[in-house]
């Protein structure tokens, strides 16, 4: 399984520096992004989702540091090469949608300079570079991009930027795409339609996506494979449906039930997860869920949960699994 | 949801309001603002207990040696009138620190009331002040020192009025701008909507958030003025003669340069640390309140 | 239940260019209309929603009821007196009695002031010295449930959700008859955003306060409004008892956006009514009916000829602009008759 996979991380451990110590944001993640599927990571505020994101990407900021751990990506480990041959995947191999398009674009340039600077790795004239550019606007939804794409990026509403930034990151066939909350900046309906954008590109270039987002229904409907994310530690991975129909960490199961898309019936007590999410500065004993889980064991503060393996590719880390295991065995 | 942003706030600490504690700690981190606030505090110290320190009287013309070298007696040696020239430069320190902290005094409270009705008021209201504003700076710095001093007279007040009204556009349009980014900021929005006044609005929800960046550039500030005060002291448009001041002894040494070194370098040393100092702390201070706001404004 | 709040044709203009520029640009009308004819009433202990896309105007509406944003056309009443043009002094009064809710949780807590400042704050402004501000803290924070060592922190030193908290206790402070809410659930996550929810539906059974919800995200505005009203372009496309329209939305819009909400189901079979482009500019409104340009169900009449307000034939307080409504949650047919208007206003 792994020798198909585009991107591998492996146990991975990141940590912030700050004046009041260590933020260990990250521990212990490991996810596989096969080439060509689409690859899920939701969790809450706080969960390290976007710092993953940015991880791959290289774009951390410099208090930050990996303490361990590899990002292996079309068989090599980024963390290892050097700056230069790095930043050159960038843009190339790799590219990244922001959440807001408002900042993503660069105010004081054209589209059209801007979508042609992109293609820097590409040796092409500049008139078949511009083509290009128009013709992946026309892809995108941009109504008549042969005179727009002159324009400025506050020339456009946030839902045709975000559609610009989604050309740009696919106008270089990446083999990866980082969508960082791509539609949390905008209304339902072109939330809606930016999916949908996504889902069909996404096929069309065959490229694979880490698309990282905290709402449940755009991940439900967009993705192959699901990474459910708490406080820096991935908790459970899986399938789309491994996790959405038979979800076995407690918390993916607290947060599919808050979710009030799903609650059909209206009510006016609605579910909710008590508890606040854990500082990760410090070491951290035990499961990190174990304050809000409402079925924690005696050990479950102590001892780190292992990762069990339940179905092909979904895995959990909860002692509750390893109980159930033992029973079985 | 969790932007790095978010964790670049974080990580960078900004200390929250209300922390002196906090300040000084991270203050203690930074050796050349702590050299900064030592040396602050050394100029400070000299000033405020200078009757204590000084050896002798310093516009007492003694009979002894003129344009002496430093020696038991006279710890920097004498001026040209036999005058201790260490007395005269630590009873110097209180003119230049005077009028340093009552122009930027004046001037910060000015400037402030002004950047902030002109950062809240009606439109007309902001053009008016920030024509005035434009108008003011729009002199060259020197030339109006010199004209109003040739108008009013040398003397201290008239150093302190120069400073202030050439200072008070500076603050002012820095309240302004950082008033005008507030204005629209949904907590402001949530007072109004409570029924505060306007006056409640700007004291209390508005002046707090402006003048942290004020107060580190007035600190900065500090040298250029004393530079100045001491530079129209040299001129001979400060302080009258024989009020000890750092540019009058200056003037002095620089009359005497051929006859001795001493004068010169007992004038101009408690200038440069007095600059640095203030400079240090000054960017000290900046760097932890806020780092994002630059020098340049 | 008597009416609290009656907005009737409610009109909010803002200036899109100064008077200058537009001299030398020759335009004769530089505005638009943010809120255009909108109408509504909230009685005592009632929940409405005003739902609509970023653009709709729904903000608005909020800020001009609070008076921070002077209507150019229209009146609104609070208990049957009329509070446009009101002075600041003249409106004070009325401030204690409705207070709102704004947008970002952190954001509309002033940054320098202790919680215990900021719960102080209603009391201070509208002179209430007398009352014990400790006790009131404590209070006010038990209500909403905090812990009353809240007090000593500031805004940056709380979560979204406590953020939110805090903002509803300071509403909550000099008990008053409305709240307006703007987006309570906007930048909080999905389990948070359950405790905020509970917590109006609970304060709204205990104290009987009426909440005007305005929100884009339909899931929250399904679970504790009575009725709601959906928002295009600054005006009303739709208004009705909040399970009828979820149930048989009218409006093509309604329909749209109900329809706008994944499903966080993976096997969902979702026939979902996408709605093309985007929020036509306020600058340019569309002829006719407003939504004409995005409808699907769209005919020759829908540009040319603005949809007069009907009520549902079972249901006189569901009403709706639209000339080919929904039936039962389906297609219109192409021979049905255009709606024959009766005439009245939301």
């Amino acid at each position: 399984m792994s020798t198909l996979s585009l991107l591998e991380i492996r146990g991975l451990d990141l940590d912030f520096g700050t004046p009041s110590g260590r933020v260990h944001a990250l521990r212990n993640v490991s996810l596989d992004v096969p080439a060509a599927q689409v690859v899920g990571i939701v969790g809450e505020s706080g969960s390290g989702k976007s710092t993953l994101a940015y991880t791959v990407m290289g774009l951390l900021p410099e208090n930050a540091q990996v303490t361990a751990g590899a990002i292996v990506f079309e068989g090599r480990n980024l963390l290892d090469m050097p700056a230069s041959v790095r930043q050159s995947l960038l843009g190339d191999r790799l590219s990244m949608i922001f959440q807001d398009p408002m900042t993503a674009l660069n105010p004081v340039r054209s589209i059209e300079s801007q979508m042609i600077d992109i293609q820097h790795h590409e040796r092409r004239s500049r008139s078949e570079k511009r083509a290009a550019a128009i013709a992946m606007l026309r892809r995108v939804g941009i109504p008549d991009p042969d005179s727009r794409i002159g324009g400025f990026p506050h020339q456009f509403s946030g839902g045709m930027r975000q559609r610009i930034c989604i050309a740009m990151a696919l106008l270089v066939k990446p083999a990866l795409l980082i969508a960082d909350e791509p539609t949390t900046a905008l209304d339902a309906t072109l939330e809606v339609q930016i999916i949908h954008l996504l889902k069909d590109l996404q096929k069309e270039i065959g490229c694979a996506v880490l698309f990282v987002s905290h709402h449940l229904g755009a991940v439900a409907e967009l993705c192959d494979r699901v990474a459910v994310m708490y406080a820096g530690e991935v908790v459970e991975q899986g399938t789309v449906r491994d996790i959405f129909h038979n979800p076995r960490h407690p918390y993916t199961r607290a947060l599919l039930k808050c979710d009030p898309g799903r609650i059909r019936k209206s009510t006016r007590n609605l579910p909710t997860i008590p508890g606040e999410v854990p500082s990760l500065l410090g070491v951290k004993q035990g499961c990190i869920f174990s304050q809000r889980c409402p079925s924690a064991l005696d050990r479950c503060s102590q001892q780190s949960p292992a990762e069990y393996r339940i179905g092909l590719e979904h895995r959990a880390r909860c002692h509750l699994l390893g109980e159930e295991q033992k029973v079985s065995a | 949801m969790t932007s790095i942003q978010a964790i670049r706030a974080e990580a960078n600490g900004e200390p929250g309001p209300g922390t002196f504690l906090a300040v000084l700690r991270q203050l203690r981190k930074n050796r050349l603002g702590l050299l900064g606030a030592l040396l602050v505090l050394l100029v400070f110290a000299s000033a405020m207990f200078a009757p204590l320190i000084m050896t002798h009287d310093p516009i007492r013309i003694m009979v002894g040696p003129r344009l002496a070298a430093p020696s038991r007696e006279f710890l920097l040696g004498t001026d040209q009138l036999g005058r201790d020239t260490f007395s005269r430069v630590i009873m110097g320190g209180r003119i230049p620190l005077l009028v340093a902290f009552a122009s930027l005094g004046i001037s910060l409270a000015l400037g402030l009331v002004l950047g902030l009705v002109a950062g809240f008021g009606p439109r007309w209201l902001d053009n008016v002040l920030l024509l005035i504003f434009d108008t003011i700076r729009s002199f060259p710095g020197i030339i109006f020192a010199l004209a109003v001093i040739g108008l009013l007279g040398p003397s201290v007040t008239s150093v302190i009025f120069v400073i202030a009204i050439t200072s008070i556009p500076i603050y002012a349009r820095i309240a302004r701008t950082q008033t005008e980014a507030l204005r629209n900021s949904e907590y402001i929005a949530a007072e109004q909507s409570m029924g505060a006044s306007t006056t409640r609005i700007l004291a209390v929800h508005v002046l707090p958030n402006v003048i942290g960046p004020l107060v580190i550039l007035v600190s900065m500030d500090v040298p250029a003025v004393i530079a100045v005060q001491a530079g129209l002291s040299f001129l001979g448009l400060g302080v009258r003669p024989p009020t000890p001041d750092w540019g009058a002894v200056l003037n002095d040494g620089y009359n005497y340069i051929q006859n001795t070194p001493w004068l010169v370098i007992a004038g101009s040393t408690p200038i440069v640390l007095a600059t640095l100092g203030f400079t240090f702390l000054g960017e000290a201070l900046r760097d932890i309140f806020d780092p994002k706001l630059g020098k340049d404004i | 239940m008597s009416s609290l709040l009656r907005v009737q044709d409610l009109c909010v203009r803002f200036r899109t260019m100064g008077p200058l520029k537009a001299l030398a640009a020759g335009t004769k009308h530089p505005f638009v209309d943010a809120v255009s004819g909108v109408s509504f009433e909230i009685r005592k202990g009632e929940t409405l929603g005003l739902v609509g896309e970023s653009g709709s105007g729904k903000s608005t509406v909020a800020r001009a009821i609070m008076g921070l944003r002077p209507p150019v056309s229209g009146s609104i009443r609070f208990e049957g007196e009329e509070i446009t043009g009101l002075s600041a002094a003249e409106r004070k009064p009325y401030l204690r009695r409705m207070t709102m809710m704004f947008q970002d949780p952190i954001g509309s807590l002033s940054p320098r002031l202790t919680v215990r400042s900021l719960l102080s704050e209603p009391f201070r402004i509208h002179g209430l010295r007398d009352r014990d501000v400790g006790a009131e803290t404590e209070r006010l924070l038990r209500m909403v449930g905090l812990p009353t060592d809240f007090a000593r922190r500031y805004p940056h030193q709380l979560s979204g959700g406590q953020a939110r908290r805090v903002g509803v206790a300071r509403a909550l402070a000099l008990n008053p008859d409305l709240i307006i809410a703007d987006e309570p659930t906007a930048g909080l996550d999905v389990s948070v955003q359950g405790e905020v929810l509970n917590l109006f539906a609970r304060l709204q059974d205990e104290l009987g306060i009426a909440i005007l919800i305005i929100t884009h995200n339909l899931n929250v505005v399904r679970h504790i409004t009575d009725r709601m009203a959906i928002m295009y372009l600054g005006r009303f496309v739709e208004v009705g008892p909040t399970e009828r329209i979820f149930d048989q939305p009218r409006h093509p819009y309604t329909q749209a956006l109900l329809s706008a909400n994944t499903e966080p189901d993976p096997d969902a079979v979702l026939n979902r009514i996408e709605i093309t482009g985007e929020v036509p500019s306020l600058i340019r409104r569309p002829s006719g009916c407003e939504f004409h340009t995005r409808c699907r169900y769209a005919h020759d009449i829908c540009s040319r000829v603005f949809p007069e307000c009907s009520a549902s034939r079972d249901d006189a307080k569901h009403r709706f602009k639209c000339h080919f409504p929904l039936e039962g949650g389906t297609a219109p047919s192409l021979q049905q008759q255009p709606q024959v208007p009766i005439g009245t206003r939301f």
